[in-house]
C-alpha cells in the first residue's frame, strides 16, 4: 500500500466532527473520540486540513530547514506561488529570491506549463478514442477516478505535469561546465498536499522530485527577504510567460484552438462532472479540465493568500506585457515525438477493500447494506462515527462496523460518548 | 448477432425497476445514473459498466424524448445483465429505419439540447450483446438489451 499524504495527529484532534461531513468521499470516521482517515478512500483533497481549527491534519511535506541535508537544491515553484505576495513583487523577483533563501537555483516552471499546454493540443488533435479527454494534472482528480470512476481511466490524458517536465528538461540540458551537479535535488514548492513525491510511487532510486515544501512554510522566509532587500535583483530578469495561468482553473487549455472544452473546479463540482461523463452526457466535449480546489491550485490547501485576492493578482500578472521568449516549436515537436511529455505508467483502478469479485457475494453485500440502512433513522447525526447513516450501513455490510455503533441501537455507546466528551450529566443524574 | 446462452430468462439475482417520465428533460438521465451506481456497488468491471451505462442512458432518453412514460428494469443474472425499457408512446413505425445511424425525428428543441444525432439505438446495438425492439404504433415500444457478464 502507498504511504498516506495526510495524517491526523490524535493529540491535536478534539473529535468534534469539523472534518467528518466535509470529506467528499466519506473517508473519515471518528473512533474513540478521534478522527481517523481511511487511506483507501481518501483522495487527498485536503478539505479536512482546511477546515480543522486545530491543525490536526498534517501534510507530508518537508520542513524547510530539513532541506539543508541535500547538497544542491533546485526550487521548482508551482505557478500559484507567484500570486501569494504583495503586488509590488514580480514573479521574476520571487524566482530570484528563492535562490537567496536556501535554494541554489530556481527553475521557471511556467515555461514548462506552456510546453505542456502545447503538448496537450497535439494530443487532442491526434486522439481518436472515447470522449471527453480528462485532465490528469490534479492528482486528486486522478485518484478520484481510480477509486470511484474507474471506467473513465482510459480518458485521462497521459501527459506529465509541468513540474516533472521542467525538471527533466533541466536534467537533459546539463552541460559539462555547469556548476550544477548531475544529481541535484529538485524540490517542489507546493500548494497541494496531494502533489508530494512519494518514495513508494515510482521513480525508484532517482525520483524526478526529491521532495516538496509547502508554500505556507516558505511564505515567511520569502517575504522577509523580499521586504528587506528590494534592490537585490539587478541581473537580467527571466521574463515569465503565459504558463502562469496554470495556477488557476482554465489555465491548461490556453493553446487550444477551436476544440470544445470546459473546466470545472471544486471537488464537489468535479464529482458532478465525472458523474455526467460516466453517464455519457459530455461525449461531444473534447476536453474537460478538472481541479479539486475551487479556483484551481491558486486556492490549494497549502497556500497563504486569500483566494480572491490571489486570483486578482494572477489576473494582473497575466495582463503584463509578456516578454517571454517564443516557444521553440522545433524542439517541442522533437520532444513530443520522443515521448518526453508522455507518462510511463497509466493510473490503474483501485477497488476499496471489502469489494468482492464474486457477483453473488457482492449482491448479498448490497442486500446487507440495504437491510442495515433500514434499521437506521437516516438523520445523519454522526454519533456512530460515520458521516451519515448510509455510510454506517455500508461499513456494517463490509464488516467494518456494527449496527450497535448507532446510538439508537445501543445506549451503552451513548454512555461511552458521554465519557469521551466529558459531558457532566444533569444535576439529578450526578 | 451471437445469442446469449441463457439470455437472462431465469430468476435474476437482483431486479430493480424505475419509472421514467416522458418529456421531463430535467430528470432525464437520473434513472441511468442510479442503475450505474447500482452496478458500481456490486462491483461489475469498469468496461461492463460503461457499456451498460450507455445502453441505459440512450434508452432512457428515448423515453424522455419520444414517449409519455415508461419503466426501466435492470436484472442481474449470474451470466448476464438484462435491461428492459417499456414505454407508452407513439411507437416506432419502422424499427429497421430507426436503427440506422443518423436517422432521427428529434425536434429542434431536442437538438438544441444536444440530443437527436440519431446515434442512440445504434449505440445500444454496439454496446449490448443482444438487442430486441418490439413496437406497436400508437401503443408503445419495448426494448430489451442483454450484456454478457462472463
Ligand atoms: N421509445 C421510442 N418511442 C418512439 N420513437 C422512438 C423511441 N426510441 C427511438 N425512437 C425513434 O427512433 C429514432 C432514432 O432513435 P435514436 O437512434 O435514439 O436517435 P435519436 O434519439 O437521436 O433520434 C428517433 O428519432 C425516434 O424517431
Ligand atoms: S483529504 Fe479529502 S478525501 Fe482525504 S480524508 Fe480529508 S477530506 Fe476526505
Ligand atoms: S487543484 Fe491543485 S492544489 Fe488543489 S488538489 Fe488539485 S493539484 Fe492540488
Ligand atoms: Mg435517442
Amino acid at each position: 500500500m502507498r504511504s498516506p499524504t495526510l495524517r491526523i495527529l490524535p493529540e491535536r484532534c478534539d473529535g468534534k466532527m469539523h472534518c467528518l461531513r466535509i470529506c467528499p468521499t466519506q473517508a473519515i470516521r471518528i473512533r474513540g473520540g478521534k478522527a481517523v482517515i481511511l487511506e483507501d478512500r481518501c483522495v487527498e483533497c485536503g478539505r479536512c486540513l482546511q477546515v480543522c481549527p486545530h491543525q490536526a491534519v498534517v501534510p507530508q511535506t518537508e520542513v524547510f530547514a530539513d532541506l539543508e541535508r541535500l547538497a544542491y537544491r533546485v526550487a521548482v515553484p508551482a505557478p500559484s506561488l507567484f500570486a501569494q505576495f504583495p503586488r509590488e513583487y514580480s514573479p521574476e523577483e520571487i524566482l530570484q529570491a528563492l535562490s537567496r533563501i536556501g535554494f541554489h537555483e530556481a527553475v521557471d516552471t511556467t515555461q514548462a506549463c506552456e510546453w505542456v499546454s502545447w503538448a496537450l493540443r497535439e494530443f487532442l488533435r491526434e486522439y481518436r478514442g472515447p470522449k471527453p479527454l480528462i485532465s490528469s494534472f490534479c492528482p486528486v482528480v486522478v485518484r478520484l477516478i481510480q477509486i470511484r470512476y474507474p471506467s473513465l481511466i482510459d480518458q485521462l490524458i497521459p501527459l506529465k505535469g509541468p513540474e516533472e517536465v521542467a525538471v527533466e528538461a533541466l536534467r537533459s540540458k546539463q552541460g559539462a561546465d555547469s556548476k550544477r551537479p548531475r544529481d541535484f535535488s529538485a524540490i517542489y514548492l507546493t500548494p497541494c498536499p496531494a502533489r508530494v513525491p512519494r518514495p513508494d510511487e515510482g521513480g525508484g532510486e532517482n525520483p524526478v522530485l526529491a521532495g516538496a515544501v509547502s508554500i505556507r512554510d516558505l511564505y515567511n522566509p520569502l517575504l522577509t527577504f523580499l521586504n528587506h532587500q528590494p534592490d537585490a535583483y539587478r541581473w537580467p530578469m527571466p521574463a515569465m510567460g503565459r504558463g502562469l495561468q496554470w495556477a488557476r482553473r482554465g489555465g491548461t487549455g490556453t493553446a487550444l484552438q477551436g476544440e470544445l472544452w470546459i473546466n470545472a473546479s471544486g471537488i464537489n463540482e468535479v464529482i458532478l462532472v465525472l458523474e455526467d461523463i460516466e453517464s455519457g452526457k459530455l461525449r461531444d466535449t473534447d476536453y474537460v479540465e478538472l481541479w479539486s480546489c475551487r479556483g484551481g491550485c491558486i486556492s490549494g490547501p497549502l497556500v497563504v493568500e486569500n483566494f480572491y485576492l490571489a486570483y486578482h493578482k494572477l489576473m494582473l500578472l497575466e495582463q503584463r506585457k509578456m516578454q517571454a521568449p517564443p516557444l521553440n516549436m522545433e524542439q517541442l515537436r522533437k520532444w513530443y515525438q520522443q515521448g518526453r511529455f508522455t507518462v510511463e505508467h497509466r493510473p490503474r483502478a483501485v477497488a476499496p477493500p471489502g469489494t468482492e469479485t464474486d457477483l453473488a457475494e457482492a449482491i448479498a453485500r448490497r442486500r446487507a447494506r440495504e437491510q442495515a440502512q433500514s434499521l437506521f433513522p437516516m438523520i445523519n447525526c454522526g454519533l456512530c462515527g460515520a458521516p451519515d447513516c448510509q455510510t454506517l450501513a455500508d461499513d456494517v455490510a463490509r464488516g467494518q462496523a456494527a449496527v450497535e455503533y448507532c446510538v439508537f441501537h445501543d445506549r451503552g455507546h451513548l454512555q461511552e460518548l458521554k465519557d469521551i466528551y466529558r459531558l457532566p450529566g444533569r444535576p439529578e443524574e450526578r | 448477432m451471437p445469442a446469449c446462452d441463457a439470455e437472462g430468462t431465469g430468476k435474476p439475482l437482483l431486479r430493480q425497476g424505475y419509472a421514467v417520465q416522458g418529456g421531463d428533460f430535467l430528470a432525464g438521465g437520473t434513472v441511468s445514473t442510479r442503475i450505474k451506481d447500482l452496478l458500481k456497488e456490486i462491483g461489475l468491471s469498469p468496461a461492463l459498466i460503461r457499456r451498460a451505462a450507455i445502453c441505459c442512458y440512450e434508452a432512457e432518453m428515448n423515453v424522455v424524448m419520444y414517449a409519455r412514460q415508461g419503466t426501466m428494469t435492470v436484472e442481474i443474472h449470474p451470466r448476464e445483465l438484462v435491461i428492459r425499457v417499456e414505454d407508452e408512446g407513439p411507437g416506432i413505425p419502422d424499427v429497421e429505419l430507426a436503427m440506422q445511424e443518423g436517422y432521427s425525428t428529434a425536434t429542434d428543441f431536442m437538438r438544441s439540447r444536444g440530443f437527436g444525432a440519431g446515434m442512440g439505438l445504434p449505440n445500444i446495438r454496439r454496446n449490448a450483446d443482444l438487442l430486441e425492439i418490439e413496437s406497436v404504433v400508437g401503443r408503445g415500444t419495448s426494448l430489451r438489451a442483454v450484456i454478457r457478464l462472463v
